[in-house]
């Protein structure tokens, strides 16, 4: 299976690199796309001083370099020319780590989709601030693993769902940070379940609510509840 | 009562005295025409600090009609008083790719929304859950950002407005806190000290009443 993660910052995506790279049967691409903050060359200059460091840290980054596994975009993932750059790695499987909504064009340049890992237990809480909503209102927290389309989570194909206990987290900054960082293990689990055949996906039916960024008067609720759980 | 709900009212209720608290700094003189209107609704949140009661609205079962124009009748909810309705037939279905059709332009869509509900309460009628749920967006989306990337005289005051009355009501009748928690989000978001220069400023002051009394309808609905 090749399979591209697709990211802004190198260290972004080295993180999730680091996580998948024994996966057996499988090719890893570390795909770099300028931030829609940033021109293609500083970013991509930021990049390349970060691969310098991580090459003295880790000889796993040398290799991506020396396997040509590491590819520069100079454009936008939904520019014409990037999505064709994208064909032309033949990738089966996207991983999604840059902070962009995709277009169609793009996640049809890979062959399977691309992956997104959600921190929210799907179909119920699209959008954002799903862990914290899912707090406020008494409901298990958790990570949906599914196939991007071009809506706000509302990709059909589920992977993947699981439950996740935060209980021993201080803070809701805390807890995000530990769901954010399990990222790189919830795609292994994905991938190697697609790598399976295990391909009967769950329906993500579009039954749950769009959640939007949450109030500081909600938030301070949940950061509390957080508090009284651990307490 | 759970700790969550016990955490969640007494957060909603600390926010209910800090809103009417505030109607004290709201200056009646920077509405114009409608200063007494204001004086009115500053009143009464004055007063409801510690009463915490609001006149009773009941859920329409059906199309309301009435005969004021929307404005007037935002003006009476919020000042708490009775409207004289009818029912009539259900509107039609196919507002919402209207709605769509007016994003880039405010002025129609503040035209198009205050046609359509010349009886505010007909917003919270489950026929009218796909618009609830654009406002919804706007509000916490596209009209969001831009106030955040720029400042609230970004964008058409008297658009967003109407938008958050709506969203004011549609949150002293419906369990989903998202509705309640945009009104929450503007609050913290809008400065204090804002008077938008723009025709219907006084829909600053029926926001407030609204979200007041969405707020009390909450903490009423958790004890």
């Amino acid at each position: 299976m090749r399979i591209g993660i697709l990211a802004h910052s190198f260290n972004t995506a080295l993180h999730t690199y680091e996580a998948l790279q024994d996966l057996s049967e499988s090719e890893i691409y570390v795909v770099l796309s300028p931030s829609p903050n940033r021109s293609a060359w500083s970013n991509h200059a930021v990049n390349l001083v970060r691969l310098g460091i991580a090459s003295l840290k880790s000889i796993s980054t040398l290799r991506l370099v020396a396997n040509r596994r590491l590819v520069l975009l100079f454009r936008p993932l939904d520019d014409d020319r990037t999505v064709e750059r994208l064909k032309h790695l033949d990738l089966d499987v996207g991983l999604h780590k840059a902070g962009v909504i995709y277009r169609q064009t793009t996640i049809g340049a890979f062959h399977v989709g691309i992956l997104n890992p959600h921190i929210g237990l799907l179909p119920a809480y699209r959008g954002r601030s799903v862990m914290e909503w899912s707090l406020l209102q008494g409901d298990p927290v958790g990570i949906t693993v599914f196939f991007i389309d071009s809506g706000i989570d509302t990709g059909e194909r589920i992977v993947l769902s699981e439950q996740v206990d935060i209980s021993g987290r201080r803070s809701m900054a805390e807890a995000k940070e530990y769901l954010f960082s399990l990222d790189g293990v919830f795609f292994r689990k994905a991938l190697m379940m697609l790598r399976e055949g295990d391909q009967t996906f769950h329906h993500n039916d579009g039954s749950g609510r769009r959640y939007y960024v949450m109030s500081k008067l909600f938030t301070n609720v949940v950061d509390q509840l957080l508090k009284e759980k651990r307490s | 009562m759970s700790t969550r709900q016990d955490l969640i009212s007494h957060a909603l209720r600390k926010r209910y005295i800090e809103v009417c608290t505030n109607a004290r700094t709201l200056n009646a003189t920077a509405f114009g025409d409608m200063s007494d209107f204001v004086d009115r609704v500053r009143e009464q949140l004055i007063e409801n600090v510690e009463r915490g009661s609001f006149e009773q609205w009941e859920p329409p079962t059906a199309w309301l009609l009435c005969d004021l124009d929307c404005l007037s009748a935002l003006r009476a909810l919020a000042a708490g008083d009775a409207l004289e309705c009818t029912l009539g037939p259900p509107a039609d279905s196919g507002f919402l790719p209207q709605l769509q059709q007016a994003c880039r332009d405010p002025a129609l869509r503040f035209e198009l929304l205050i046609a359509r509900y010349r009886h505010p309460l007909n917003f919270v009628a489950t026929t009218e859950r796909t618009i609830q749920e654009h406002i919804l967006e706007r509000l916490m989306v596209s009209d969001r950002s831009r106030i955040e990337r720029q400042s609230p005289d970004a964008i058409d005051a008297d658009d967003l407005l109407l938008k958050l009355n709506f969203l004011g009501i549609h949150a002293s009748f419906t369990t989903d806190l998202r509705f309640l928690d945009a009104l929450n989000y503007y609050y913290e978001l809008l400065p204090s000290n804002w008077y938008p220069k723009s025709r219907h400023n006084w829909l600053l002051a029926s926001y407030w009443s609204f979200y007041a009394r969405a707020l009390t309808v909450q903490v009423n609905r958790i004890n």
